[in-house]
C-alpha cells in the first residue's frame, strides 16, 4: 500500500551540495520543487562531513594553472576551462546563503595546493558542518519542499520497464523510520545520492571503508543502473585514505594546505610522500598510492604527523575541520606530539571521485527525463576528484536544465504495477526470517574487499565477482525485524550490484591508472586507455562494458602516447 | 574500538536538533522527549550531533585499544611492523 503520494516539477533526491544547488537553481527556473532525502537536508551525504575546505577559483587567477591542477588526460579539460567563472558563482552563492569563509580583511583566505604553485583552497571559518547549515537554510528560503527520512529505492519510467526505452516519470521511496511507502510522480528527475559505499556498517568493524560517504549506500546509482542509465567512471575512483580506527572525513585537503607533503610519516619516522607520487593524476589519489606502498612494503603503519605545525596552523584545523580534530582529540591524541595513524580504504567504495551516470554538460544523463549531479555521477569528466566545487557545479547544470525542462512538459501517469513491484521488493525483508543476519552477510563483503588489497589482478577480480554474485544469490535470505533493518537491507540489495558493475570495468580495464593499480597491468597506458569505461544494464539483466574514445577537442594538450610505469610500481622494493 | 556517546539529560532541553542531525538517524526521542543512542552501532562518529546541540549536552569518546589493528587486515598478506600503545581514553567535552 502506498502511504504517500508526491508531484512535483523537479524531484531532487539527495541532502548534500550537489542536491541543495540544484534544488535551488531548479527553483530559479520557475519549477516547483521538492527534495527528498533519506537523512535530513544539509546533514547528509559526503556534505556532511565536508572537511570544511575547498576549491575556490578567484577572477584573476592562472587558468591554465587551474586546468593543469585538476584535469587529466581523462577529463574534459575545455570544458573544465570554461566553467572556472562558474566555480567563481559558487562561492558567491555559498557565502550569500550564510557560509563563512575565513578572510584576509575583505578577501578569502587561500592556502597551499598539492599541484599548483599559487593557493587555491578556501577554508570555511566556522568549519564544514556550516555548510550544511547554510546549504539547508537557502533551499527552504528560496521555497523548495523537503521531505527528509525517506530512501528512494528505485526509478518509475513511462513504459513500466527496467531498463526502460522511455522516460523517467517518477520514483519510489520508503521511510527509513516507519517502512512507509511513498510514490513521488515528477517530470524530471535529479539523482544527488552520493558515491557508492557500503551504508550502516558497525563501527568497530576494522575493514569498513566509512571514510567519507557516512550514510551513502550507492542507492541512486543503483536505481539509474537498474532503470538502464550508462554508467560511468567507477574503475578510477575508489578507495581512500583515512585515520585509522577511526571514522571520520578525511582532512589530507586540509592537512596537505597547511604542511605541504610533510605531515605523512611512516613507522620509521621518515616522511614520504614523494615526488613523483605528488605528479600523479590527481592529489588525494597520490597520497593513497603512496600510503598503500608504505604499508606493502613494511614500513607502516603510517600517520599523519603535525607536530611541526605552528600553533596558529593547529589553532585554524581546529577551526575548520572539526569532525575530524575531535576524532583524534577524542580518542587521546595529542596533535601537537602524536602521530595519527592513517591506513587506505579498501577498493570498491568510491568517495569523492564520482562514478556513476554518465551525464553531459547539462545533468543528463542517458535516460530522457533523469539527470544527475555531484558523486553518483561521472561529473562529464570534468575533473577526476569531484570535491565540493565539482559537486556544486553540476548540481547547478543539473537544476538549471531540469527546471527549464520541466516547464515544457506535463505530468506523465505511473504505473501502478510498477509501484507494487518497487514495493513488494522494499518490503520482501520484512516477510522472511532473518535467516542470514545483515552483519554476517556484511562480514562478507568485508572479506571480499580485502581480497583486493593491495593490488589488483584478474584473479583476485575474478574471484571477487565469483563471491559477491553468490552473496546476491542469498541476499534474499536477509530478514528485517523493523523499518531500521529494513533500510540496511535495501541498502545492501541496492549496493552490491554496483559492487558487481565495479569489479567488471576494473576487470576489463587492463591498465594502471590512479587509484586502479593492477599488479597484472602495471603500466598507465595512453596507446589503448585513453578512453572511458562505461557500463550499461541490459534488458536480459546482463551488464555490457565497453570503451567510448575520448574526444579530441577535450585537450588543451594533447597527451603524451606510451606507457608510463605506475608510480606504485616504480623502484618498488617489496 | 570502544564509542561511548553521553548526553547530559540535566543538560538537555529535549529540543530534537540532534535527532535532525545525526545522518545515520542513530538518536531518537523517548516519550518525554529526551534524546538516547538508540542505535549507536550506526553510529559513524562525525560529531554533528555534538557540534549542533545548542546546549553543549552531548559528548562522544573513543577508546581505542591498539593503534596498528588495521594495516594488517587492511593490506592482506603484507608484512606490516607496529607497536602497540596503550589503551586511554578521553572526551571531547572533558
Amino acid at each position: 500500500m502506498v502511504d504517500g503520494r508526491w508531484q512535483s516539477d523537479v524531484l531532487v533526491v539527495g541532502g548534500g551540495i550537489a542536491a541543495a544547488f540544484a534544488a535551488c537553481e531548479a527553483r530559479a527556473q520557475g519549477a516547483d520543487v521538492l527534495l527528498v532525502d533519506q537523512a535530513h537536508l544539509g546533514r547528509s551525504g559526503c556534505t556532511a562531513l565536508a572537511s570544511g575546505v575547498f576549491q575556490a577559483y578567484e577572477p584573476g587567477d592562472d587558468d591554465d594553472e587551474w586546468v593543469r591542477s585538476e584535469t587529466s588526460p581523462l577529463t574534459n579539460q575545455r570544458l573544465f576551462k570554461a566553467n572556472l567563472g562558474r566555480l567563481y558563482e559558487s562561492r558567491l552563492f555559498l557565502e550569500q546563503a550564510g557560509l563563512k569563509l575565513v578572510k584576509d580583511g575583505k578577501r578569502v583566505l587561500r592556502v597551499g595546493a598539492t599541484r599548483m604553485s599559487t593557493p587555491h583552497t578556501a577554508m570555511m571559518a566556522e568549519g564544514g558542518p556550516q555548510l550544511g547549515l547554510a546549504l539547508r537554510a537557502e533551499t527552504l528560503r528560496r521555497g523548495v519542499r523537503v521531505v527528509n527520512r525517506v530512501a528512494i529505492m528505485g526509478l518509475l519510467t513511462s513504459d513500466g520497464q527496467l531498463p526502460t526505452d522511455g522516460r523517467v516519470v517518477g520514483a519510489v521511496g520508503v521511510g527509513t523510520r516507519d517502512g512507509r511507502v511513498h510514490e513521488f510522480q515528477t517530470k524530471a528527475v535529479v539523482m544527488c545520492t552520493g558515491p557508492f559505499s557500503l551504508a550502516y556498517q558497525p563501527h568497530s568493524s576494522t575493514y569498513s571503508t566509512r571514510h567519507m560517504p557516512i550514510n551513502a549506500s550507492g542507492a541512486g546509482i543503483h536505481a539509474m543502473w537498474e532503470a538502464g542509465a550508462v554508467i560511468g567512471k567507477v574503475e578510477l575512483g575508489y578507495g581512500s585514505p583515512r585515520a585509522a580506527e577511526f571514522q571520520c572525513a578525511p582532512a589530507m585537503e586540509m592537512l596537505t594546505a597547511l604542511g605541504g607533503h610533510t605531515v605523512w610519516m611512516n613507522a620509521r619516522g621518515e616522511r614520504f610522500l614523494t615526488e613523483e607520487f605528488r605528479k600523479q593524476e590527481w592529489g588525494r589519489s597520490s597520497v593513497m598510492t603512496a600510503v598503500m606502498r608504505e604499508y606493502s612494503e613494511g614500513r607502516g603503519p603510517v600517520g599523519v604527523n603535525v607536530s611541526h605545525f605552528t600553533p596558529e596552523q593547529r589553532r585554524l584545523l581546529q577551526q575548520v575541520v572539526p569532525i575530524v580534530i575531535g576524532n583524534f582529540e577524542s580518542a587521546g591524541y595529542n596533535l601537537a606530539e602524536d602521530t595519527v595513524p592513517y591506513t587506505v580504504g579498501a577498493p570498491l567504495g568510491h568517495g569523492t571521485s564520482g562514478g556513476g551516470a554518465r551525464i553531459n554538460e547539462h545533468g543528463e544523463t542517458s535516460l530522457s527525463g533523469l539527470y544527475a549531479a555531484g558523486n553518483c555521477c561521472d561529473g562529464a569528466y570534468i575533473s577526476l576528484g569531484q570535491s565540493l566545487h565539482i559537486c556544486a557545479l553540476t548540481g547547478r547544470w543539473a537544476g538549471e536544465r531540469a527546471g527549464a525542462a520541466a516547464a515544457g512538459q506535463d505530468l506523465l501517469p505511473v504505473d501502478p504495477a510498477q509501484v507494487a513491484l518497487h514495493e513488494r521488493r522494499y518490503l520482501q525483508p520484512l516477510a522472511g526470517p532473518a535467516a542470514r543476519p545483515l552483519r554476517q552477510v556484511q562480514d562478507r563483503v568485508a572479506r571480499v574487499r580485502l581480497s583486493l588489497t593491495p593490488t589488483l589482478n584478474a584473479q583476485n577480480l575474478e574471484a571477487a565477482m565469483v563471491q559477491v554474485d553468490s552473496i546476491i544469490d542469498e541476499l534474499h535470505r536477509v530478514g528485517a525485524r523493523d523499518a531500521r533493518e529494513l533500510a540496511q537491507c535495501n541498502a545492501l540489495r541496492a549496493s552490491l550490484p554496483i559492487m558487481r558493475v565495479i569489479l567488471q570495468v576494473l576487470h576489463h580495464r587492463t591498465e594502471s591508472r590512479g587509484n586502479l593499480i593492477r599488479d597484472d597491468y602495471p603500466y598507465m597506458d595512453n596507446d589503448q586507455w585513453l578512453v572511458h569505461t562505461v557500463a550499461q544494464r541490459a534488458s536480459t539483466g546482463e551488464t555490457r562494458v565497453w570503451d567510448i574514445p575520448i574526444p579530441e577537442e577535450w585537450w588543451i594538450s594533447r597527451p603524451n602516447p606510451g606507457k608510463t610505469l605506475h608510480p606504485y610500481f616504480e623502484g618498488a622494493t617489496a | 574500538m570502544k564509542l561511548h556517546l553521553d548526553i547530559d539529560q540535566a543538560v538537555c532541553t529535549a529540543c530534537g536538533v540532534c535527532v535532525d542531525s545525526c545522518p545515520t538517524d542513530v538518536i531518537r526521542q523517548r516519550e518525554d522527549g529526551k534524546p538516547y543512542p538508540a542505535f549507536l552501532a550506526d553510529c559513524q562518529v562525525c560529531f554533528l550531533c555534538v557540534i549542533d546541540c545548542p546546549v553543549d549536552a552531548i559528548s562522544i569518546a573513543q577508546t581505542r585499544s591498539r593503534t596498528d589493528a588495521i594495516g594488517p587486515q587492511m593490506l592482506d598478506g603484507a608484512v606490516v611492523t607496529g607497536r602497540p600503545t596503550a589503551s586511554r581514553q578521553s572526551g571531547l567535552h572533558g
